[in-house]
C-alpha cells in the first residue's frame, strides 16, 4: 500500500529519493500504466517519487547540431503535436497518437511508455528506427542506453535499481528519409497486434533503397529492429519480389506470443503484411505521392 | 389531434442525466454504511474442506466475515432456484463467490478477503455442453429437478437444465420428402452486456426489521420476491428502492449480490454497500449463453422451404439461476429467434446444459441473436447453393398477410416483405460495388412485444399537478418519457404537468416484470393509459356536476377543459379547474389501474397477435491480407407501428444495431478451462465511437400493434439479424462462409487461405 | 497518512483529506460527493470516471488526488451556471444523445475539452477525442450530432 507521495523539483532530489526508498520506492510520471497495475495489485510501492514538477523534464529541446532531446514528462499529446517533431520524426508523430486513447495520450508519457515496456506500445517501434537512446540518471550518475540495450523482456528494461529516465535523445534525425509508422488492432484504441515504423530513404534514381531501418512491436518480448530484412532491401531496387522477401524475412525475425485476440502463428503473418505496407507507403512519401498521416487507427 | 404523442421530445429525465446529478446505486450513501466484497473460486470445480476465516475477522475495521455455514441452507434464482448465497460444499465455477466481507472500506474489505484461506479438493470439470451431456461426464449438480422452480421435465440426461420442444407440422418428414436437404451447425460466444454500470446494491435494516435494498436492477418487484424467498421473510418486509440503472441489456434483471449484502448487513448490523469491479463483472456476471445451433432444413426445387429443424444447444455455465422464465430455456428458442418464413414444418428444440462456466442470463433477446445468426446465415447458403439472389430467396419464402406464422396462431398486419424492398431500396443492394472484397449481406427477423401484469398510479393534487407513480425504473430506454407522454396526451395537457414518480415497492403498485422483452411501452403504457383515461373520466364527471353542464359538452383540449353548448365555446386552463374540483371533493384524485392480460399470467410473458419485422443490409469491405472486416454501413428497416416518441424509438434501433456489430466481429468473453481470460474492457472489446459505421435507418409506419396508440416494440429487434447479415456480407465479399462468431480478422484470415474457390458454399 | 489538501474544483477552492494513493475519482465522489463521474472499470477503458484536469480530458481512476493540487479541475458539475445547462448538455437532450446516463458527464465533458480547443471539429476529430469513452447504449451516433450540433452553433 502506497503511504507517501513525493513531487521534488529536481532531478537529484529523486535519485536521492529513489536511492533512499530502494525496492520500496517507484517512479511515477502520466500514472497511465503505473495506476493501472497498482489496481490490479501486480506493484505496489510504498513511496511514489512524482516526476511532475522536476524543472526541465517537460517539453523538446533542439540542439544545434540538430539532435533532440524529448523530457520524460512530454505526453503523447505534445509529441505528437509537436511543430518540431512534425517536421523532424513524423514516424514518431504517428506512433504517439496511436497510442490508447485521448485522456491517455493527455497525461501517458513518453518516458513512462518505454519504461513500462508494455507488449504492443506504440512509441518503442518509432523510437528504435531514430537510434534513440534513454537518458538514465541514479544516485550514481548519468548514462545513455540506445534503445535497441534498453528493453530486455516483457514489462522488463534495463534500468537499474534507483535509476530513473530522464529524456530521450535522438541523435539528428535524418532529414532525406521518409518515415511511417503502421499499427494493426483488432478494435480502435488497443494495443498494436503489429506496430511497424519505417524509415527509408530512396537514392536519387526514386527506386533504389538507400538506407531503411525496420522497428517491430508488439510481436516479441521486445520492440525490435528487423535487421537481417533490413539488410536486405538496403541498397536494391524496391519491388514486389525484394519486398516480399524482406517481409519474409521480417517474420522470420519475430518471436510473438499466442493469446486471446490472436495466435503467434497470425502475428507472424501480419508481421510480413504490414513490413511491405509500411514501406510502400514510405516509399510514396519519398517520392511525394503519400500523406505523411496516414489513417489512423 | 395529438398533443405530444409521436413528438421527438426530450427525455423527462434529461436534465439529472447530464448533470450527473441521477444518483445511481453507487451513489447511495448512508451513515455507517459499510463496504462488501467476496472472495471468489480460483477452481472450475472442486470441494471445498475448510474456510479459514479467523484472520480476516481479528483485522481492524471488519465487521463481518462470512461463509455458507452462517447462512441457511437456501438457493437464490430468478426462476429455478439452485445458486447458494455462498458455495456450500463444492464451487461449481470459477468465480463462484465461497466468503464475504464488510468492513469500513474497501480497501480494508480487500486486505480482509486476501486473508482468508481456503482449502478445496479439485473436481474433474466439464466445459463443452457437448461433452456435459454424455453419460459418465462430471455431475455438476447431484439432483436439478429438486430445486425450487425447476421445470418439471428435467430428463435423465447428465446436467440439463431444461429442455423444451416446438413445432409445428412433422418436420422429420417434411425432410424426408424435401428434394433437397441442408445441414449447418453454428457456434456462438458467451457475450457480456458491457452495461458501463457495474452491478451494485446497498442493503440496510431498519428498526423494525425491514429491509431496504437500492440495487441496479430493472425488476424491483421481482427483485423483491426473489430476495424475500432468499431470506424466508415476508415480501412485504423487503423494500425495494428506485434507482435508475446504468444500463441493462437484460443483464440486470437478477438478485446478483443482493442477498448476500443483506446477510452482511444483518451480521455486521450495519448498512452495507457491494459494487462489482469490472474484472468479477467479467468473470461472474450473468453473460449471453455461448450456443451451437445446428439447423436442417428442406427446400423444394422451386426454392420453397418445406421443413426446418433446429437444435439448440446453450452453454448455461454453472447455473440456471439467472434465466427468469418458466421452462428456464431461452425465449428464442420458443420462436426460432424470431423466424419470419412460411414454413409448413417446422421443430426447435433447445437444451440448456450445465457446464463448469461462467452462469449465463439474457442479453436483448435472449436466444435471439444466436439463432437468428444460424437460421439467417444458412438461408444464404441455400440461396447460393441453388443460385437465387438471397433477397429473391427471402421473398419467396417470407410469410405475408394471410400466412400462418411459423409456429401457428396468428399475425395481423404482416410487413416482412415490404421490409425487405424497402432495405434492398435503401441500401443500394444490387448496385455495383467499388472495389473487389467488398459485399452485401441481407437478413430478416421479427420480434413481438412481451407481456407483463403491471399497475401504474396517477395522483392529480389540488394544484392541478399530475403525478404518475409506477414501479419501472428507467434503465437508458427512455420508458419514463414515452409513459409521460402518454399522460399528458390523455389529458391534453403540457407535458411538464406530468411528474413521474418511483419511490419504493412498499408504495407502487405492482410492476410486474419491470423492464425487460421489449415490454414497457407495452405493458406498462397500457397501464398508464387506463388509468389516464380513468382519471379524465372522473375529471369530466365531476366537472359536469361542478359547472352544471352535460357531461357529452365537456372535454379536455389543449391544456384545458373546453365547454361547448351555448353560444359560445368556453375554455377553462386545467389547473384552475382540477384545483376546485380537488378542492370540491376534498381529496385528490388517485386512480390506480393493473394491465393484466388473461394470457399474460402474472410474472409471465405471453406474445400478442402483432409482430414487428426488421430486414437488414449490410455492406462490409474486407482485407484480404489480413482478414479484417471493415463495416462501412448498415441499412435498417422496421416495420413500426405509431412512434411514441422519435428520439428514444431511434436510440433503441442504433444502440442494438453497435451491439450487433460487436456480437459480430469483436465480442467474447475468452473462456479456458472456464477461466475468463478477458477480465478487463481492454481485453473484452466493445465497439468504441470509432468502429460505427454508417448508418440508415428506413421505417414503415404501420400503425397496428399493443403499445398505446398502436404501437410496436423496438428494444431488442435491431441487434437481432446483425450478426448473420454481416457474416451473409462477408460471404459475398470472399466467398468464404464462417459459422463461428465473433468473425475476427484472424479466423477470417485462415478460411481465406483455405479456400481457393471464390464460391460460397 | 492523510494529507489535507486544497483542491481547485469548478472554478472553487475545496479542502479534503486525502491519503498518498488516494485517486482522484474517490476523492470526488467519496469525500466530495461530486457523483457525476461515475466507477466503470477503473482501468482506463471505459473512460466513464472523465473530468478535465488543467484543460485537458482526463481518466480520474488513473490520477491521484495529490498530483492534481495545482491544477483546474471542472466535473460535470461545474458545468451548468446559474441553473441553466451549458449547451452541450442542452443538446445531448435534444439529440437523444444519452440512454442510461451512466457514461454521459464524461462523454459531455469530452465534447467540452474538444470544442474549448477546438471550436469547429471535423467529425473524425470528434470521434477521435471520444475515443476514450465507452457507450453501451446509443451507439455514439447521436452523441456526435450533438456535439456537432453545438459546435455548428445550433444549440
Amino acid at each position: 500500500m502506497t503511504t507517501d507521495y513525493f513531487e521534488p523539483e529536481s532531478i537529484s532530489e529523486v535519485v536521492s529519493l529513489l536511492d533512499r526508498f530502494g525496492d520500496n520506492g517507484c517512479v511515477i510520471a502520466g500514472g497511465q500504466s503505473l495506476l493501472v497495475m497498482m489496481r490490479h495489485g501486480l506493484v505496489s510501492p510504498r513511496y511514489l517519487v512524482s516526476l511532475k514538477n522536476v524543472v526541465g523534464l517537460s517539453g523538446i529541446q533542439e540542439s544545434t547540431d540538430g539532435d533532440l532531446t524529448i523530457g520524460a514528462m512530454t505526453s503523447h499529446r505534445d509529441v505528437h503535436r509537436s511543430s518540431l517533431l512534425q517536421r523532424r520524426t513524423p514516424v514518431l508523430c504517428q506512433a504517439a497518437a496511436k497510442v490508447g486513447s485521448t485522456p491517455i495520450r493527455n497525461l501517458g508519457t513518453i518516458a513512462g511508455n518505454i519504461c513500462h515496456n508494455e507488449l504492443g506500445a506504440d512509441p518503442p517501434a518509432a523510437l528504435l528506427v531514430l537510434d534513440s537512446r534513454a537518458v538514465c540518471v541514479s544516485a550514481n550518475g548519468e548514462r545513455n542506453v540506445p534503445l535497441a540495450q534498453f528493453f530486455t523482456g516483457y514489462f522488463e528494461t534495463a534500468l537499474r535499481p534507483g535509476e530513473v529516465v530522464k529524456a530521450i535523445e535522438i541523435p539528428s534525425p535524418p532529414s532525406d528519409m521518409a518515415g511511417i509508422y503502421l499499427k494493426y488492432v483488432v478494435r480502435s484504441g488497443d494495443l498494436a497486434v503489429v506496430g511497424v515504423a519505417v524509415l527509408l530513404g530512396l537514392e536519387s534514381d526514386g527506386k533504389h533503397c538507400r538506407e531503411v531501418r525496420i522497428g517491430l512491436g508488439g510481436v516479441a518480448p521486445v520492440p525490435l529492429r528487423a535487421h537481417k530484412a533490413e539488410q536486405i532491401l538496403r541498397g536494391n531496387a524496391i519491388g514486389d519480389e525484394i519486398l516480399s522477401e524482406v517481409a519474409n524475412v521480417a517474420r522470420s525475425e519475430v518471436d510473438p506470443v499466442s493469446d486471446a485476440h490472436g495466435s503467434a502463428e497470425y502475428r507472424r503473418k501480419m508481421v510480413a503484411v504490414f513490413v511491405k505496407r509500411a514501406i510502400r507507403h514510405a516509399v510514396d512519401v519519398s517520392l511525394g505521392q503519400g500523406a505523411i498521416y496516414g489513417k489512423t487507427n | 389531434m395529438t398533443n405530444v404523442v409521436g413528438k421527438a421530445v426530450g427525455r423527462v429525465d434529461g436534465e439529472e442525466k447530464v448533470s450527473g446529478s441521477a444518483r445511481f446505486a453507487a451513489d447511495i450513501e448512508s451513515a455507517g454504511l459499510l463496504w462488501g466484497a467476496s472472495l471468489r473460486s480460483p477452481l472450475p470445480h472442486a470441494k471445498i474442506l475448510h474456510i479459514d476465516v479467523n484472520r480476516a475477522k481479528s483485522l481492524a475495521g471488519v465487521k463481518a466475515v462470512l461463509t455458507s455455514l452462517d447462512l441457511p441452507d437456501v438457493r437464490i434464482g430468478r426462476q429455478i432456484r439452485d445458486l447458494p448465497i455462498l458455495a456450500r460444499d463444492k464451487v461449481r465455477f470459477i468465480g463462484e463467490k465461497v466468503a464475504a466481507v464488510a468492513a469500513q472500506d474497501k480497501d480494508t474489505a480487500e486486505e480482509a478477503l486476501s486473508l482468508i484461506s481456503v482449502d478445496y479438493e479439485e473436481l474433474p470439470a466439464v466445459f463443452d455442453p457437448s461433452a456435459a451431456i454424455q453419460d459418465g461426464a462430471p455431475v455438476i449438480h447431484e439432483n436439478p429437478a429438486a430445486y425450487d422452480g425447476a421445470p418439471h421435465l428435467i430428463q435423465k440426461i447428465n446436467n440439463v437444465v431444461s429442455m423444451t420442444t416446438k413445432a409445428k407440422g412433422d418436420a422429420e418428414l417434411g425432410l424426408r420428402k424435401a428434394d433437397m436437404v441442408f445441414e449447418h451447425a453454428f457456434r456462438t460466444p458467451f457475450v457480456h452486456q458491457a452495461y458501463i454500470e457495474p452491478h451494485t446494491c446497498v442493503c440496510a435494516i431498519d428498526t423494525v426489521g425491514k429491509v431496504h435494498v437500492w440495487a441496479s436492477n430493472k425488476s424491483p418487484f421481482l427483485l423483491r420476491g426473489q430476495v424475500a424467498a432468499a431470506l424466508a421473510v415476508f415480501a412485504d418486509d423487503v423494500v425495494v428502492h428506485l434507482v435508475p440503472v446504468g444500463g441493462d441489456f437484460g443483464g440486470k434483471g437478477s438478485p446478483m449480490d443482493v442477498p448476500l449484502c443483506y446477510y452482511l448487513a444483518k451480521f455486521s448490523g450495519r448498512p452495507v454497500k457491494m459494487v462489482m469491479s469490472y474484472s468479477e463483472e467479467l468473470m461472474a456476471g450473468n453473460p449471453r449463453h455461448a450456443s451451437i445451433i445446428s439447423v436442417k432444413t428442406g427446400i423444394k426445387k422451386s426454392g420453397d422451404l418445406q421443413a426446418m429443424k433446429i437444435k439448440c444447444l446453450f452453454d448455461s455455465g454453472a447455473y440456471g439461476a439467472f434465466k427468469p422464465i418458466p421452462d428456464v430455456n431461452l425465449a428464442g428458442a420458443r420462436t426460432a429467434g424470431g423466424i419470419a418464413y412460411r414454413i409448413p414444418a417446422i421443430q426447435i428444440d433447445s437444451c440448456c446444459v450445465y457446464t463448469n462456466s461462467v452462469p449465463c442470463g439474457h442479453m436483448r433477446g435472449p436466444g435471439y441473436p444466436q439463432i437468428a445468426f444460424a437460421i439467417e446465415s444458412q438461408m444464404d447458403i441455400i440461396a447460393r447453393a441453388i443460385q437465387i439472389d438471397p433477397v429473391e430467396f427471402r421473398m419467396r419464402n417470407l410469410v405475408e398477410e394471410g400466412d400462418e406464422p411459423p409456429f401457428g396462431g396468428s399475425w395481423e398486419g404482416i410487413k416482412a416483405k415490404d421490409a425487405l424492398r424497402k432495405v434492398v431500396e435503401a441500401s443500394g443492394w444490387g448496385f455495383p460495388k467499388v472495389r473487389p472484397y467488398v459485399g452485401r449481406g441481407v437478413a430478416v427477423m421479427q420480434k413481438s412485444p412481451g407481456i407483463s401484469a403491471t399497475g401504474a398510479n396517477i395522483v392529480i393534487d389540488s394544484s392541478g399537478r399530475v403525478t404518475l407513480r409506477m414501479g419501472v425504473p428507467e434503465q437508458g430506454s427512455g420508458s419514463h418519457t414515452i409513459l409521460q407522454q402518454i399522460v399528458a396526451e390523455e389529458l391534453r395537457i403540457p407535458l411538464d404537468l406530468v411528474t413521474i414518480e418511483t419511490g419504493a415497492t412498499d408504495a407502487l403498485p405492482d410492476s410486474g416484470w419491470g423492464s425487460g422483452a421489449s415490454s414497457v411501452s407495452h405493458s406498462m403504457g397500457q397501464a398508464v393509459l387506463k388509468a389516464a383515461s380513468e382519471v379524465r373520466a372522473q375529471l369530466l364527471t365531476d366537472a359536469a356536476g361542478i359547472l352544471g353542464v352535460e357531461e357529452r359538452l365537456i372535454s379536455l383540449e389543449n391544456g384545458g377543459f373546453l365547454i361547448r353548448g351555448g353560444v359560445k365555446q368556453k375554455r377553462i386552463p386545467f389547473q384552475k379547474l382540477v384545483s376546485r374540483l380537488a378542492d370540491g371533493r376534498g381529496r385528490s384524485y388517485d386512480v390506480t389501474t393493473i394491465y393484466d392480460l388473461s394470457a399474460g399470467k402474472k410474472g409471465e410473458f405471453s406474445f400478442s397477435g402483432v409482430t414487428s419485422f426488421c430486414a437488414q443490409v449490410t455492406e462490409v469491405e474486407v482485407d484480404p491480407e489480413t482478414g479484417q472486416v471493415a463495416i462501412r454501413k448498415i441499412t435498417t428497416a422496421h416495420d413500426v407501428g405509431t412512434i411514441l416518441n422519435p428520439i428514444t424509438h431511434q436510440g433503441q434501433i442504433e444502440g442494438g444495431l453497435i451491439q450487433g456489430i460487436g456480437f459480430a466481429v469483436m465480442e467474447e468473453l475468452c473462456v479456458e478451462n472456464g477461466r475468463v481470460l478477458t477480465l478487463h474492457l481492454g481485453d473484452y472489446k466493445i465497439p468504441t465511437i470509432r468502429d460505427i459505421p454508417k448508418l440508415r435507418t428506413v421505417l414503415l409506419q404501420n400503425p397496428a400493434g399493443p403499445v398505446p396508440y398502436q404501437g410496436k416494440a423496438i428494444g431488442e429487434i435491431s441487434i437481432v439479424p446483425v450478426a448473420a447479415a454481416i457474416a451473409n456480407a462477408i460471404c459475398d465479399a470472399t466467398g468464404v462462409r464462417l459459422f463461428e462468431l465473433p468473425v475476427t480478422a484472424e479466423k477470417l484470415y485462415w478460411e481465406l487461405k483455405k479456400s481457393s474457390s471464390k464460391s460460397c458454399i | 497518512m492523510g494529507r489535507q489538501i486544497n483542491l481547485k474544483i469548478n472554478g472553487q477552492r475545496v479542502e479534503a483529506l486525502v491519503e498518498a494513493d488516494d485517486l482522484l475519482l474517490d476523492v470526488l465522489r467519496d469525500k466530495l460527493d461530486l457523483t457525476g463521474a461515475r466507477r466503470g472499470c477503473e482501468t482506463s477503458y471505459c473512460g466513464a470516471c472523465s473530468v478535465i484536469l488543467g484543460g485537458k480530458l482526463v481518466h480520474s481512476c488513473l490520477v491521484l488526488a495529490w498530483s492534481a493540487i495545482d491544477q483546474e479541475i471542472t466535473t460535470i458539475e461545474g458545468l451548468e451556471v446559474g441553473g441553466k445547462l451549458h449547451p452541450l448538455q442542452e443538446a445531448f437532450i435534444q439529440c437523444g444523445a444519452f440512454q442510461c446516463g451512466y457514461c454521459t458527464p464524461a462523454m459531455i465533458l469530452a465534447g467540452k475539452a474538444l470544442l474549448d480547443e477546438n471550436p469547429h471539429p471535423t467529425e473524425e476529430e470528434v470521434k477521435r477525442s471520444l475515443d476514450g469513452n465507452l457507450c453501451r447504449c446509443t451507439g455514439y451516433q447521436r452523441i456526435i450530432q450533438a456535439i456537432s450540433a453545438v459546435a455548428a452553433g445550433k444549440i
